[in-house]
């Protein structure tokens, strides 16, 4: 049975990514973070003993490793409390009438089936800690693409899941990255033979049900040499009283002459802690194009990671944030430049309004060896409000002398001047500010897939109401 | 010698990037430097009062600022009264073989008061260090303008501290030209708590060998249509390094702010190591607040240009850095103090 109700009286219906379901599962371990809650999840999860030792070495480091110490405040996230494995109802299908009417609803009101049919050459869902759907298009397979999730790659595919996997982000990273380690489950796995074009994009939607739950998805691309894809990701939760946690972990292998897109818009619940890891390794003449838009959750960091490794490798960023009521989102972009002729451009957009906090955090380290690189970072912050904040932290650092590096960024509100000229035009004082905000994320938007470009306008007209006064 | 953090930032960010402070060591040193004077009688006393102007004032480091603060060898006095209007020259000549000098001004200038003070740091010393604090409290229209050239020898440190608290329509310049020195930590904070008050600071750097400049500033707007404008330019020669933490923070209520800061590094070897931390923090949306940082080799088409003309590559390198300083140098005010600031870029280069 699903109840519809408003996250809060105060805040406006987040339509679709409020409805919850009940909470049903066929399996869910206790609270919080023990060795036998791990071998629980790996026993249940029928997994390879060295997967066993790696989770309980990730265990070990997570016990040894401090909260760092410039992160936001993340004191009501209490990991006693918090479920790391919640198994649903249903096993993994490849058709949707098989899936429970009331989870296949939830990727309907999403709109992933209807994607799925017009613009999608693959699909995953993850519903709580497992994946119950996944498929792709025939011809791809024919042409050795694998598309699956990360459970049954690690069974039909182990040596090269064992190759890779946490090896960009080892569990020694930072506390939630040994998390991660210890109790990941779900995700996608993608690998793109040497040479082969997937033109159609591939997609992973992440649905959080479970109250009180932590989500802890695993997404492990690997694009051969000369290969090119593009994987979108979606993440969304409904609203409840308890805090969730999502330490997602994303290893994203570009090898040379190889492209891949990879566009994100997290729409999480306002209870949501997101402590994710992104990273990117781009091979010789490589390209990674990140395309990210952070709109929910509680508490964000977020900051995908791009390692120049090879020469000529580039890297292309584009992020908007967007933080509303009660929420703090410290996001940004990383890139290292670790070989000659490499290139990068970040381009990042953030908007706080009602005491939301927008914050974006930056590296640029430019290596010894990187000789004749370039990198160009813009950073805008619009404020809507007086009681809102946007800092911005960037880190710049370059280690030889053959470089070329701009960086530059700006903090504001919307001006008057724009809103009075439109209100002249006959348009209301309300749609004015939405139409500059949207024209501040143009950029960004006309980046995104169409439906997610459609989505980050509705959640802007959404994060905008009620704003105005 | 135990090892301390010098310039830590307002705004801690990832660890693994080693940027959020700088390790080093406050060096000692035998003897304090000799310290001259030139003013109207008057206007420069001993210091009598030993408290901070701001208690929370943290400073390059510590230990070093709690060291000057209380057992400085020279403690100075400026006072300009309302209307006044006066120039102070303070050389500070480490003229020993191992200086350990500590010098503390504070700076007290009355509304409408006027005042000028060049600092001239420079000396023969081979090792040691130089701790200068300096706490400027600029009252309601009042306007301070501080120089300082330093040409300090290549085994000395140099430890600076400077706080500053403008009242309402105050106008304080501040200009830098650092060209010597092992290790320049140079901390400066400014209090921008009166309306319409307004800070510019141009900072000159010129490294080479194993040089290190250390510099940070903060700009911390709390009064209404505050400005501030920051301005870090320099070279990197040799395995020399900067790391520049910038922080412009408009606090709540600073409405009609505006604050800018520009970071520009010429890198001339590929040895050097430059770092950048020009941080934004805000709490007021109607604010205006920007930051640019940029770095890079000398432009190549000047360089042809220059070379075009018969000048060998380095003799154009020579041009085109001096060129860039100059503007700055111009600045210090002295012909004399000037001649010797680019006979030293020309040396360095």
């Amino acid at each position: 049975m699903e109840t519809r109700k408003k996250t809060h009286v105060e805040e406006m219906d987040r339509g679709v990514y409020d409805i919850k379901n009940e909470f049903e599962y066929s399996y869910k371990s206790n609270a919080g973070l023990t060795e036998d809650i791990i071998r629980e999840i790996w026993s249940n999860k029928n997994e390879p003993e060295w997967m066993l030792e790696f989770r309980l070495k990730s265990l070990k480091i997570y016990n040894e490793l401090d909260i760092p110490n410039w992160i936001p405040d993340i004191s009501g996230l209490n990991m006693d409390n918090i479920v790391t494995y919640v198994k649903p109802k249903v096993d993994m299908k490849g058709d949707w009438n098989e899936v429970p009417e009331d989870i296949k609803s939830t990727f309907d009101r999403l709109g992933i089936p209807e994607a799925e049919r017009t613009s999608l050459a693959g699909v995953g869902a993850q519903y709580d800690s497992e994946v119950v759907y996944h498929s792709i298009q025939e011809d791809l397979v024919k042409q050795g693409v694998i598309y699956t999730d990360i459970e049954t790659a690690l069974h039909e595919h182990e040596d090269l899941v064992k190759q890779y996997f946490m090896t960009l982000v080892p569990p020694s990273d930072h506390k939630f990255a040994a998390l991660h380690g210890a109790v990941w489950s779900g995700g996608s796995f993608v690998y793109v033979p040497k040479g082969v074009h997937v033109e159609i994009p591939l997609q992973s939607y992440f649905r959080l049900n479970a109250p009180g739950a932590g989500q802890f998805e695993h997404t492990l691309i690997i694009v051969e040499e000369g290969a090119k894809a593009h994987f979108i990701e979606g993440c969304s939760a409904p609203k409840y009283d308890v805090s969730n946690l999502h330490a997602g972990c994303v290893e994203l292998f570009v090898k040379d002459n190889a492209t891949l897109r990879y566009s994100t818009i997290e729409n999480w619940s306002k209870n949501m802690y997101n402590l994710n890891t992104k990273r990117s390794r781009v091979g010789k003449n490589g390209t990674i194009e990140w395309v990210s838009g952070s709109f929910g959750s509680r508490v964000s960091c977020l900051y995908p990671m791009s390692i120049l490794a090879g020469e000529g490798a580039h890297c292309e960023f584009t992020g908007v944030t967007f933080a509303g009521e009660g929420q703090y989102l410290d996001t940004g972009a990383k890139v290292v430049h670790a070989a000659p002729h490499t290139t990068s451009n970040i381009n990042s957009k953030s908007i706080s309004k009602s005491g939301g906090a927008a914050i974006y955090r930056g590296v640029l380290n430019i290596g010894k060896n990187a000789e004749h690189s370039k990198a160009t970072v813009s950073c805008e912050s619009l404020m809507l409000d007086q009681i809102s904040q946007s800092d911005t932290i960037p880190s710049i650092s370059i280690e030889n002398d053959n470089v070329d590096l701009g960086h530059e960024a700006k903090i504001g509100r919307i001006s008057d001047e724009a809103i009075f000229y439109l209100m002249t035009r006959g348009i209301s004082e309300e749609e004015a500010r939405a139409m500059l905000v949207r024209g501040f994320v143009e950029p960004i938007s006309k980046e995104l897939p169409l439906e997610y470009a459609v989505e980050m306008n509705n959640l802007i007209t959404l994060e905008l109401e009620g704003s105005i006064g | 010698m135990s090892k301390v953090l010098f310039n830590e930032l307002p705004r801690p960010t990832f660890r693994w990037l080693q940027v959020n402070h700088t390790e080093g060591v406050v060096a000692n040193g035998q003897a304090p430097a000799t310290i001259t004077i030139d003013a109207n009688e008057g206007v420069v006393t001993e210091l009598q009062n030993k408290a901070l102007l701001n208690p929370n004032f943290e400073g390059a480091e510590a230990s070093s600022l709690l060291a000057v603060t209380n057992e400085y060898n020279k403690g100075l006095a400026i006072s300009v009264p309302a209307k006044a209007k006066e120039k102070v020259v303070i050389t500070i000549d480490a003229n020993t073989a191992s200086v350990g000098d500590k010098t503390r001004v504070a700076i007290d200038v009355a509304s409408e008061g006027e005042l000028e003070v060049l600092y001239i740091v420079k000396g023969e010393a081979k090792e040691g260090g130089i701790n200068l604090l300096t706490e400027v409290n600029a009252e309601p229209n009042a306007n301070v303008t501080v120089k300082k050239l330093q040409l300090l020898g290549e085994g000395v440190q140099q430890i600076e501290h400077r706080y500053t608290k403008l009242g309402a329509n105050s106008k304080v310049e501040y200009l830098n030209v650092e060209l010597g020195g092992s290790e320049n930590f140079l901390h400066y904070t400014q209090d921008l708590s009166g309306e319409e008050a307004h800070i510019v600071h141009d900072l000159a750097y010129l490294g080479e060998k194993k040089q290190k400049f250390d510099i940070s500033m903060l700009m911390s707007h709390v009064g209404k249509k505050t400005v501030s404008d920051i301005h870090v330019l320099g070279a990197l020669g040799g395995e020399s390094k900067k790391s520049f933490r910038g922080t412009l923070d408009f606090i709540r209520g600073s409405v009609g702010a505006e604050g800018a800061e520009e970071d520009t590094c010429v890198l001339l070897d590929p040895t050097v190591k430059s770092v950048s931390l020009p941080l934004l923090l805000c709490k007021e949306d109607n604010v205006v607040g920007n930051h640019a940082a940029s770095a890079g080799q000398l432009d190549k088409t000047k360089l042809f240009y220059i070379m075009s003309r018969g000048f060998s590559e380095a003799e154009a390198k020579h041009i085109i850095v001096e060129s860039m300083l100059r503007p700055l140098i111009d600045q210090l005010g002295s012909e004399e103090l000037e001649e010797l600031a680019l006979a030293t870029v020309r040396a360095k280069i």
